[in-house]
């Protein structure tokens, strides 16, 4: 049977202007990726000085450069509608990767932030 | 956790996650360097802490095993994902898991 | 439809006679381990570790065989079968290309000119195996009797069904 599942994988900026690479595995019985979002502990460094590339299973959703803000849903978008969608992507290996770039921006003041990235996921409830 | 629980525990613990007998178990004892740092994928596995661990701390997306943390209300011996491994010691220490590595034969054949 | 892919190890040395084990984790999709091959890096200053015979072979005659050096031993083990699918000895180098060259062209002797082109060996194993064990001995700085520091790079091909 289907089901619907959210994961989330977080990742810690601690220095400004730096690069920050994750590879995480999805569970093996995730068949499906439909959708993506990404969050912060403080919204307005992830939008003014987020960027990021999205790789599942090698493959590019978003390459390097693609702004944070694109990927952000504010509260008054409906919950159903946040995430971006896929289509439907096969999980292959499993492996999702997250490259995030944080830039300085001459508007916000860096201090360490967490970003995270949300997965709309669709799994098989039994093996 | 004695190897004794974890042993008993395993095989109950892997039928609840529909796993049923489709793992291989392996038993690691990992020498850590003074004051080493070391992350372990565990993605798709389980780490289960056995014997005794000293000066060390083992984190993960689980929870927290270090005996000298207070903020905590649980010490969590069974751990997965990325395992982040911490050293207090400025000698040589020891930690002992026992690996639980589920069968990639568990992928659901309608995957694709 | 089939796609290949390599996954890469890399075994970090630092002590003489250093042992190190190591899992190597197959992607969820692979289907079939298809092949094992292995590369390595000094990463000591050369000038310190005398790897390499020197270029005047001493007087020895073009067919006198030399020895090699022995960098370490490697093997895999997969957790479907006993005993190991891949041993390997690291060489660095094969010393023993020029052996009775007579020629005396001038040219001189290396991997890059007179080796055999290095590919992978070929092994099948069921990636149902899920991860690999390995363990990686050090010979290299047993042998020179110092600490000496290198990589070993372990390259495992895997076919992958798309």
């Amino acid at each position: 049977m289907l089901k619907v599942t959210k994961k989330r994988f977080d990742i810690k900026i601690l220095v400004a202007n730096s690069t920050v690479s994750e590879t995480f595995e999805l569970e093996k019985n995730i068949v499906k990726v439909h959708g993506v979002l990404v969050t912060s502990d403080k919204d307005d460094l992830l939008y003014y000085r987020g960027t990021q590339k999205i790789e599942i299973n090698k493959e590019e959703f978003f390459p390097d450069n693609y702004e944070s803000k694109l990927l952000m849903s504010g509260i008054n978008v409906s919950p159903k509608q946040r995430y971006y969608d896929l289509g439907g992507v096969a999980p292959g290996n499993g492996r999702v990767q997250i490259l995030y770039k944080d830039l300085d921006d001459g508007r916000t003041v860096f201090a360490p932030y967490r970003v995270s990235l949300y997965l709309d996921c669709e799994m098989e409830d039994e093996l | 956790m004695t190897i004794n629980l974890a042993l008993e525990y395993i095989p109950r613990r892997m039928q609840e996650l529909g796993y049923k007998g489709n793992y291989y178990i392996r038993f690691r004892h990992l020498v850590l360097q003074a004051n080493e740092e070391q992350t372990i994928d565990a993605y798709n596995q389980f780490y289960y802490l056995v014997e005794e661990a000293q000066n060390v701390r083992v984190e993960s997306e689980t929870g927290i095993f270090d005996l000298s943390e207070n903020t905590t209300n649980e010490m969590q011996y069974e751990h997965q994902s990325k395992i982040q491994i911490k050293n207090y010691s400025s000698g040589i220490n020891h930690l002992r898991f026992i690996q639980v590595i589920p069968k990639h034969k568990t992928i659901i054949k309608n995957k694709k | 439809m089939m796609k290949e892919g390599v996954i890469i190890t890399k075994i970090s040395i630092k002590q003489k006679g250093e042992r190190k084990h190591f899992q190597i984790k197959l992607p969820m999709d692979t289907k079939f381990i298809i092949g094992v091959e292995y590369g390595g890096r000094l990463i000591d200053k050369p000038e310190t570790v005398v790897v390499e015979p020197a270029p005047d072979d001493g007087g020895h005659t073009p067919t006198f065989f030399k020895r090699n050096q022995l960098i370490g031993e490697l093997k895999l083990q997969s957790c479907e079968e006993a005993n190991w699918f891949y041993s390997a000895d690291v060489l660095a180098n094969d010393v023993n290309l020029g052996l009775a060259d007579f020629s005396k062209a001038g040219f001189p002797v290396n991997d890059f000119t007179h080796g055999n082109k290095r590919t992978e060996e070929i092994v099948k194993i069921d990636a149902e195996s899920t991860i690999i064990q390995g363990w990686y001995l050090d010979a290299l700085g047993k042998s020179l009797n110092a600490d000496i520091k290198y990589e070993v790079n372990v390259y495992v091909w895997i076919n992958v069904e798309e």
